[in-house]
């Protein structure tokens, strides 16, 4: 079973006029490049002084973000073996972020690294921490697709690659559960989660599980039972809980600078195909290749075989819920990040198809209105596939407002009763942010600048936490990784997970029986 | 659950300095009236030039070398220092001493402060017997006046001083440009063995774009007595280094972009030298930014061709001062005047979107944003 369509690789290495040797050698004329491959040659030898060379080289010595203690220092324990369920695009992301990349990926992104050195896609993956863990096993509908996790498994060309090898395909998930894997990653189409889930755990398995946690209300309370029951180790794949921003946002609120936040608006707009799930469709898809039936079976609409849906299935109510779950999932659960909402009181929600009309059944335009009168606070989420305006978080308090997305700005609102007396002096500008932080800015030792007024974007003592540097999927699966060690929490577990879930099908309720729904804290039920 | 980075810093707070780390702070901090949030905000990274406390971090970068930064408010910015050094101790040493050496010649200095020379040398119209390190800075100006061939103009006060007062008003009304004009010439300006005067009444003198840098000079003066080699001062954006960084590399500095977009116009290396940059993108006077900071003493108006010059020179001071030269001289006029300068070079950013580079201009990396 797989998620998100693969960008096909293959055969495309020869096609931009560069060919596989001259990517080769480009790899070894390449300085930077050139020291990750000799650095992880030496890194093979599970050397510590020369791993801690090579992260010096890549500027990552030290710099270890905050929210992974010890990320760089702390020798790995025992090795996690993994088994990987659902290897589309999401699946084969968090592979690499194991460790384990295709070898056509590598090559792509090496030649995309020579055409614009600016892209260090490349770069990023080479410099991950080798977690110390195997891929053992795959499971995944679509043979092209299996066998390109069984090739990212067994590739030594990564981070991960002292632990690389055969990973053992299963054709149904079952069977996975039935091997020695310690852990599980499922990254199926939602419709295949929770019943994934809760054999993984009555197995016994620590889980990754993509999010939306759940497509349905009854799924989310079940997988609660169930992991809350266990004593394994659960995170939801909300990767943002890595950003450095997102960190630093929930630290200006705990500092009280924004004064009461009533409102918060936070969006998703995008203007592609991808980004409307219009995948392309693998041609190897075929009845021959892909288990249709096993596909939908846990879905009470049986239909013929259809690629699109297999490969585009974000679009119908059968596998997922649409914006609701893949997208306001991961803002709701920013927001949840930093202001620790909780579950809504109320959600209101309207939208409709209004432009990829295809045949799809979820929206493509979408907004919801979630309501927490206990906290004196309206969150507004909007959505449209068919604009890229880029508003960021936005969350706007009687003294500040703060602007959330690569960076975070803090901008005094000029009827502050707050920062009144300063804004009156001239100390604070309301037209300008108070306060700014990008992590973008460290890679280098000092910005040279006309002299700051008010403030500079970056943060002075945090110049070897470079978030453009460390992936934050990798950090996410990292966490989990460490936390099924014992040596950390997961920062997304089943309670964050619950609340996400809950608040995704009252939004996603709300839309589809067109009625205000409201959550019921007594019954723990969406009413 | 304490970050790595925390476990990592073993903070000491000599000579006042408050100790702050990751996300907490010690409980030396100094106490003053709203102060806890800016304190606050500066252990989470954010920077401003409302009175914070001052910040120092000392971490094991690897075996056998650790890497201290201070940074405190001052000067209307930050200035920080980073040392790499073996030895935690010593480090912390020098550093503290950089820092002491800084509040001492900005007490001087500082046109801010009503009690410095050189404010009471601008309320007077002179001074007898002016601190030695006032003299120093400014023969400075003067010598950047001649190098210039006058577009480095440290008796501009009265005009800078009459467009920020004018701010937000409208245009200032050219009767009062043309009076505030008159009273700017570096040649009414008698630099003497034991005095400093201004031959007319109501000039002054502005030492913005070449203090800080003189500031600079004098801390890394501490740092070179002491004989340490691996060190980078900033002093919001004005930076001096020496040697290399902790990964042993040449300390990489980015251009700020002026149009504040992500990412660096260019990244360029420094090893023992100094660069500085001057815009008028942070500090203006008009919305449109059509006004700001640096004026051009010839038109009395502010230079709009050129968003933001950064200027390598030797030292800090140079780097100061050419950068506001550089701002303020026409871009082809400015990279004929860098290079003409030993050990100079220049990258200009221009309001038409080209770039202008003397010879000796090296980019590690530059993009176009």
């Amino acid at each position: 079973m797989s998620d998100e369509s693969v960008k096909d690789t293959e055969g495309q290495v020869e096609s931009a006029g560069i060919g596989r040797r001259d990517v080769l050698k480009a790899l070894a004329s390449v300085p930077v490049l050139g020291v990750f491959f000799a650095g992880w040659y030496e890194k093979k030898l599970a050397d510590d002084a020369k791993r801690e060379a090579i992260m010096a080289e890549l500027g990552l010595e030290g710099r270890a973000p905050a929210v992974i203690p010890d990320a760089i220092s702390r020798p790995p324990g025992d090795r996690v073996r993994v088994g990987i369920v659902g290897f589309g695009g999401e699946g084969e992301s968090l592979g690499r972020c194991l460790g384990f990349a295709h070898p056509d990926w590598i090559e792509a992104e090496a030649r995309n690294n020579l055409e614009n050195p600016a892209n260090r896609t490349l770069e990023v993956f080479m410099g991950q921490e080798d977690l110390n863990v195997s891929i053992t096993a795959v499971c995944d509908l679509f043979d092209v697709r299996a066998e390109r996790a069984r090739a990212a498994a067994a590739n030594a060309d990564g981070p991960g690659g002292a632990t690389a090898g055969q990973a053992t395909r299963y054709r149904r998930y079952t069977e996975l559960l039935e091997s020695d894997v310690d852990a599980v990653v499922i990254a199926t189409p939602d419709h295949w989660h929770t019943r994934i889930a809760l054999d993984a755990v009555a197995a016994g398995k620590h889980l990754y599980v993509e999010k939306a946690m759940t497509r349905t209300e009854e799924e989310a309370h079940q997988m609660y039972d169930a992991v809350t029951a266990s004593d394994i180790t659960f995170q939801v794949g909300h990767q943002q809980r890595q950003s450095e921003t997102h960190i630093k946002a929930r630290e200006v609120v705990d500092a009280g600078v924004l004064g009461h936040v009533s409102l918060v608006e936070v969006t998703t707009n995008r203007n592609a195909p991808w980004g409307a799930w219009v995948y392309g469709i693998d041609d190897r898809g075929t009845p021959a290749t892909i288990d249709w039936e096993q596909f939908q079976e846990p879905s009470e609409n049986k239909v013929p075989f259809s690629p699109e849906r297999f490969f585009r299935w974000r679009c119908w109510w059968d596998y997922g819920t649409g914006l609701s779950g893949d997208l306001m999932s991961h803002e709701y659960d920013a927001v949840n990040q930093i202001l620790g909402i909780g579950i809504p009181d109320t959600v209101v929600s309207s939208g409709g198809i209004y432009y990829f009309k295809d045949g799809r059944e979820v929206p493509d335009v979408w907004q919801a209105v979630c309501e927490y009168p206990e906290r004196d606070l309206t969150l507004m989420y909007s959505a449209t596939l068919a604009n890229s305006l880029y508003r960021g978080q936005v969350f706007m308090g009687h003294d500040a407002t703060m602007q959330v997305g690569q960076t975070v700005h803090v901008t005094a609102d000029q009827y502050s009763t707050r920062y009144a007396e300063k804004i009156a002096g001239d100390v604070i500008d309301p037209t300008r942010p108070m306060f700014s932080y990008n992590p973008r800015t460290s890679g280098v030792d000092a910005v040279t600048s006309a002299t700051a007024a008010y403030f500079a974007q970056r943060g002075l003592l945090y110049t070897y936490r470079d978030g453009k540097m460390v992936n934050s999927y990798h950090l996410h699966i990292k966490e989990w990784i460490d936390a099924i060690r014992g040596n950390a929490e997961t920062s997304c577990g089943i309670e964050r997970g619950f609340e996400e879930a809950i608040t995704c099908h009252m939004a996603t309720r709300a839309y589809r029986e067109n009625r205000k729904v409201r959550w019921d804290p007594v019954a723990r039920r969406i009413v | 659950m304490p970050t790595s980075q925390e476990r990592n810093a073993e903070s000491r707070a000599p000579r006042g300095f408050a100790s702050v780390t990751a996300s907490h702070m010690s409980p030396s901090t100094p106490s003053r009236p709203g102060n806890d949030l800016s304190a606050v905000l500066a252990g989470m990274g954010f920077r401003t030039v409302d009175p914070e406390p001052r910040m120092e971090e000392n971490v094991r970068v690897r075996r056998g070398l650790r890497r201290a930064t201070w940074s405190a408010p001052s000067m209307r910015t930050r200035v920080s220092v980073t040392l790499v050094h073996p030895s935690r101790d010593l480090a912390d040493a020098a550093v503290g001493d950089a820092f002491t050496e800084l509040d001492r010649v900005v007490s001087l200095l500082n046109r801010h402060d009503g009690t410095s020379a050189v404010s009471i040398l601008n309320q007077r119209g002179g001074l007898d017997d002016p601190p030695p390190e006032l003299s120093g800075v400014v023969r400075g100006a003067v010598e950047m006046h001649r190098l210039s061939h006058g577009a480095f103009d440290a008796t501009v006060k009265p005009v800078v001083d009459l467009l920020r007062g004018w701010k937000l008003r409208g245009p200032v009304p050219e009767a009062d440009l043309r009076e505030a004009r008159a009273l700017v010439g570096m040649s009414a300006l008698k630099v003497k063995e034991r005095s400093i005067r201004f031959e007319k009444g109501g000039m002054g003198l502005t030492l913005d774009g070449i203090a800080k840098g003189h500031v600079v000079d004098r801390m890394a003066d501490v740092l070179l007595r002491r004989g340490l080699d691996r060190w980078l001062i900033d002093a919001g954006g004005d930076i001096r280094a020496s040697g290399t960084n902790a990964e042993g590399r040449p300390w990489r500095i980015g251009v700020q972009d002026p149009l504040k977009r992500d990412g660096f116009p260019a990244v360029t290396e420094l090893r023992d030298g100094a660069i500085a940059t001057s815009g008028g993108y942070e500090n203006f006077f008009t919305e449109d930014r059509s006004v700001h900071h640096v004026v051009d003493t010839a038109t009395g108006q502010s230079p709009l061709h050129t968003l933001s010059a950064s200027v390598a020179a030797p030292t800090a001071m140079m780097a100061d001062a050419l950068a506001t030269t550089a701002l303020v001289l026409d871009p082809a006029r400015a990279v004929a005047l860098i290079e003409t300068l030993p050990g100079c070079a220049c990258l200009l950013l221009g309001a038409d979107g080209r770039r202008r580079r003397s010879k000796r201009w090296r980019s590690v990396s530059e993009s176009h944003l």
